[in-house]
């Protein structure tokens, strides 16, 4: 697909690679709207690129979902391409040794990641891809995941998440490529952006970067590069790309 | 038309082409669900170089409903 022209809605787009993201598909000649929980960083994006459209949008309330994408709709008429980035990086092992004891995964926080990176992507993508059906639009749906999906020891929860949009990729692919809707998911591997900061222990950051064959994290215009080459290529379809320096070989 | 139109749907329903007839609707035909259906329309567009709207989808749903329609749309 030839991104000019195109109208591309990010979710997560107010930073990290998805704010990346935005200035690689504005660069490109795409009409780009951004999703984002985060209104200071949408109100920040707004003063640098004015020509996006925003939205504070929570990917995990179906009803927002649904109402955003309508106004979206309603201003740009159509969508070709969703980017399902925003999600929410979360690391607890199953079990945790305490003072006091063992103390169990935190019940409400594998609930919000659940919600925010299963759930919010199907919202998403449900009303993005049956606006695509009505309006006979032969887009592409791509899906941040993660190398994650694989199984990371302390990350239960993401690394279900992440396999669970490995899934929706492969069986959206196979439902919707007789429509021509393509879908595919990049899976980067640890990425030097803010919220993998927070995320994660510097330490943990460095014994990743050296497991890792290129022995450094990924960086965010890699990631976002990534994300255009999938759109670009009309044959890729249901596959999992992994960005990941060779972490998973 | 109406031979192109049938070797297509034949071929999406995976059933033999003289099965279609004026008496084929989604309900004579246990593989024609949604998916299918809108398999049939990507290649009925596409083979006759119409763009079909949503409206032409809900109408299509046998084949002399596809027939008039594409007849419609100017379909040769």
């Amino acid at each position: 697909m030839d991104l000019s022209g195109k109208n591309v809605l990010v979710t997560g787009g107010a930073r990290g690679i998805g704010r990346v993201l935005v200035d690689q598909l504005l660069d490109q000649g795409a009409q780009v709207g951004v999703f984002d929980v985060d209104a200071d960083a949408l109100t920040q994006l707004e003063a640098e690129r004015p020509q996006v459209y925003t939205a504070v949008c929570d990917i995990s309330q179906p009803d927002d979902v649904k109402t955003q994408i309508e106004r979206f709709v309603e201003a740009r008429q159509r969508i070709h391409v969703l980017v399902n980035n925003a999600g929410f990086v979360f690391s607890a092992p199953l079990v945790t040794l305490t003072k006091t004891g063992f103390v169990g995964h935190d019940i409400d926080l594998w609930d919000k990641v659940i919600r925010t990176d299963v759930s919010g992507v199907f919202y998403m993508t449900v009303h993005t891809v049956q606006h695509m059906m009505a309006t006979r639009t032969r887009g592409v749906v791509v899906n941040i995941s993660s190398i994650a999906a694989a199984g990371n020891a302390g990350q239960g929860a993401y690394s279900a998440a992440k396999a669970g949009v490995n899934a929706m990729t492969v069986a959206w692919a196979k439902e919707l490529g007789p429509m021509r809707v393509r879908f595919i998911a990049i899976a980067p591997g640890f990425t030097k952006t803010d919220t993998t900061v927070q995320a994660l222990e510097s330490t943990v950051l460095d014994g990743w970067a050296k497991q890792t064959p290129l022995r450094r994290l990924g960086a965010p215009a890699e990631i976002a590069d990534a994300v255009l080459f999938a759109i670009r290529n009309d044959f890729l379809n249901g596959t999992v790309l992994e960005v990941d320096g060779g972490l998973r070989i | 038309m109406d031979e192109t139109i049938k070797k297509l749907m034949a071929g999406v329903l995976e059933v033999p082409v003289d099965s279609i007839t004026d008496s084929t609707t989604m309900d004579t035909e246990d593989t024609w669900d949604s998916l299918r259906h809108m398999e049939i329309i990507v290649a009925l567009e596409e083979a006759f170089g119409i763009e079909l709207e949503a409206e032409d989808l809900m109408q299509m749903t046998s084949f002399p409903e596809i027939r008039r329609v594409l007849t419609d749309k100017g379909a040769k």
